[in-house]
């Protein structure tokens, strides 16, 4: 006995119409809402994926090790580990290679290009034994001569500094450092190490050089591990978790993850955070429902001589209830709707211009329309009460 | 079998010192294929009288019959569905909806009925077509002229074939031209078997009715059966010697109606003693 949803739909459609411009900005706010919230939760998700240091690409025999944040999450302390853990783990019976890594800050200048900051790493000696399987040109050989050190650099780095040739043999200086390179590495793609440690921008010299040229004891961010036996994996994490607490002073301000692996720690930090800022975005969303509710009052006080004509002509209190809050929830799941393209459209772009991925997981436009669909039905029933309810012959009056 | 039967029926507003009696016990018994002028100066009730016997107000005091049936206190709802199936509402401002065409509005009735698109919007076009604007079906209100929104007015009213029509001043707001076409149109729609109420100032088109009920300060004070082609007798006495739609004029046929017409009796017998406290005013208008 009540006219079809087509018929409700349709109606919504051409009423929104007719106030286009208060139709657009009222979907406008529930759009940002919608889409804050998909981008804050997209960004945790991507920074999760970077900063989850999975090695597994590097062979599934490789166990990491890195400083955690057992104190501020915002502050990881990064300098929690010290080449003597390295030197410790690698007196380990399960372990075969251990190699530092650690961060060296300069600028390189070579002949006929521009000084460049980038991003260095100072590997220990063994450094070939593990990222061998990525270099594309040349090795890990060589060593530091004293008057000359070598360096193994990211595709990005090669192709910035030299060109379009492959720049073997070619020299470079850092921090009064002269370096030859003697090995050029395949394109990585975008995994990472770190999300400050991109292999493709990342130039790689030998550890003792490192320590050299900085006069430092050179904090170490990671430390990769090559077992004997894949067999042994779990055992041999707890024994290098065993040495370097002991090393800490069982201090756990570090975590050891096998090959896929992801930095737990990290991972739970970052989930807290993201869900924090989704939970104020969702402010943006509430306000967006606000402004459904005030555009759905002011509607229903302009449009009574319409109310009471539908009234007068026999429709019923439900009938006008349901116009109104499909209105309503037209509006909010255009809205909805609007929010997950403009999160798509700037995850697309933000890929275009970067390497960062922002990954918007399928379920999010499905939860978006039904979270706008619920936030139409919530916000638009006050208003739509209102209207229902009106005394038809008072609802003429009132024109 | 009467079709409507009001029986002590009352309408109040606000309460207290300001209590407004806009129908006082008014008893009104219609029968069926009965075409009602409804006459009063302003104020005296005729629009409250005719909300209330149009399910769109309902009464403070008494009973109202629809077909036998009482309706005084219906919920909302049925009331909302009683409208829709028996009766037929024509306004003085034509109420039309201005965004939709001349077809969409008369087809709103059947769209509160459930009725599909195709159905609706063909009963709407036979319905204008049978008050003679077949050719307006695309028109928006405001492109039509006065007439012809108060006759797209009554295919919507008729569209859901109302046995009662019940118009309030359906050509307050047209020249004469317009009054004699929506007359006309409503003349027809009696013939065919409607039972019709309509409000008017104007005594010349009593003669279209066959019945003529005269209020006053919400109580009604005549009601005279006419030949239909006259002017009602008690109206005729009002009447200037050239019969006009001036609006002028019609104030002053107004005054002299009530000048003609008898007094209200200043007291009547009440059933409640609390309603005799109640404080009279009269609209200013
Ligand atoms: N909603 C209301 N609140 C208070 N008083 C009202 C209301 N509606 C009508 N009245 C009063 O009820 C009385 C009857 O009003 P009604 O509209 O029925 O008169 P009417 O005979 O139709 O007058 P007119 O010829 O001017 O249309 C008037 O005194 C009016 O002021
Ligand atoms: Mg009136």
């Amino acid at each position: 006995m009540s006219m079809g949803s087509k018929g409700h739909f349709k109606l919504a459609v051409s009423n929104l119409r007719h106030n286009r411009m208060r139709s657009l900005l009222t979907i406008l706010g529930i759009t940002i809402g919608i889409t804050s919230i998909i981008l804050v939760i997209a960004i945790g998700e991507g920074i999760k994926r970077q900063v989850q240091t999975n090695n597994a690409f590097l062979g599934n025999d490789i166990i990491t090790v890195q400083p955690s944040q057992s104190g501020n999450p915002l502050q990881p302390s990064l300098t929690a580990l010290t080449q003597t853990d390295a030197q410790a783990i690698a007196k380990l019976g399960q372990v075969s290679t251990v190699v530092p890594l650690a961060a060296v800050s300069g600028t390189v200048s070579a002949p006929d290009s521009k000084p460049m900051e980038t991003m260095v790493i100072a590997a220990g000696d063994d450094v070939g034994d593990i990222f061998g399987p990525l270099v594309e040109y040349g090795d890990f050989s060589g060593a530091d001569t004293g008057e000359s050190s070598v360096a193994v650099i990211g595709t990005t780095v090669a192709a910035r500094i030299f060109g379009e040739q492959v720049p073997l043999g070619r020299e470079f200086r850092l921090r009064g450092q002269h370096f030859i390179v003697q090995g050029v590495l395949k394109d990585v793609g975008a995994s990472t190490l770190s999300p400050a440690a991109n292999l493709n921008n990342a130039i790689i010299i030998p550890f003792k050089t490192g320590q050299k040229i900085t006069n430092a004891n050179l904090p170490v961010y990671q430390i990769l591990v090559r077992i004997k036996d894949r067999e042994q994996m779990a055992n041999a994490v707890a024994a290098i978790n065993d040495t370097v607490l002991a090393k800490h002073g069982n201090q756990a301000d570090f975590t050891v993850l096998g090959p896929g692996d992801s930095a737990s720690g990290n991972d739970k930090t970052i989930t807290t955070i993201t869900y924090a800022i989704a939970a104020i975005a969702a402010i943006s969303l509430l306000v967006g429902g606000i402004g459904v509710m005030n555009v759905m009052w002011v509607s229903v006080t302009e449009r009574m001589q319409e109310i009471g004509i539908r009234k007068a002509v026999g429709a019923t209190n439900r009938q006008i209830l349901t116009q109104f809050i499909v209105e309503a929830t037209v509006v909010s799941v255009a809205g909805g709707v609007a929010g997950v393209a403009v999160a798509y459209a700037i995850e697309g772009i933000v890929l275009l211009f970067s390497d960062f991925k922002m990954p918007i997981s399928w379920p999010v436009p499905l939860i978006a329309f039904f979270v706008t669909l619920v936030l139409g039905l919530l916000f638009g029933t006050a208003p739509a009460l209102k209207a229902s309810r009106k005394d038809p012959i008072e609802a003429l009056r009132n024109a | 079998m009467s079709v409507i039967k009001l029986e002590d029926v009352s309408k109040l507003y606000g309460f207290g010192d300001a209590t407004n009696i806009a129908l006082d016990e008014v008893n009104l018994t219609i029968e069926e294929g009965e075409f009602v002028a409804v006459m009063g100066p302003s104020g005296s009730g005729k629009s409250t009288l005719m909300n209330v016997i149009g399910l769109l107000d309902r009464p403070s005091h008494g009973n109202y019959l629809l077909n036998s049936r009482s309706v005084s206190k219906l919920k909302p709802n049925r009331s909302a569905k009683l409208r829709r199936d028996t009766i037929g509402f024509i306004f003085q401002s034509f109420n039309l909806l201005p965004r939709l065409t001349a077809l969409e509005n008369v087809a709103l009735p059947l769209l509160y009925k459930g009725l599909g698109t195709t159905r609706r919007l063909k009963q709407a076009s036979a319905m204008l077509e049978r008050v003679g604007l077949q050719e307006r079906e695309y028109y928006l209100p405001s492109q039509l002229s006065g007439g012809q929104t108060q006759c797209v007015a009554i295919a919507r009213a008729l569209v859901n074939n109302p046995k009662i029509i019940i118009a309030d001043e359906p050509t307050g707001n047209l020249d004469s031209a317009g009054s004699r076409l929506v007359m006309e149109l409503l003349s027809e729609i009696h013939k065919t078997g409607n039972t019709i109420l309509f409000v008017t100032h104007n005594p010349e088109l009593t003669r279209y009715a066959s019945r003529v009920v005269y209020m006053h300060d919400g109580a009604i004070i005549a009601d005279e059966q006419t030949k239909i082609g006259d002017v009602a007798r008690r109206a005729r006495q009002v009447m200037y010697s050239v019969p006009t739609t001036n609006e002028e004029h019609d104030l002053a046929g107004v005054s002299a109606l009530m000048a003609a017409l008898p007094q209200k009796p200043a007291t009547r017998t009440r059933k409640s003693s609390k309603k005799s406290t109640a404080h009279r005013t009269r609209s200013k208008k």
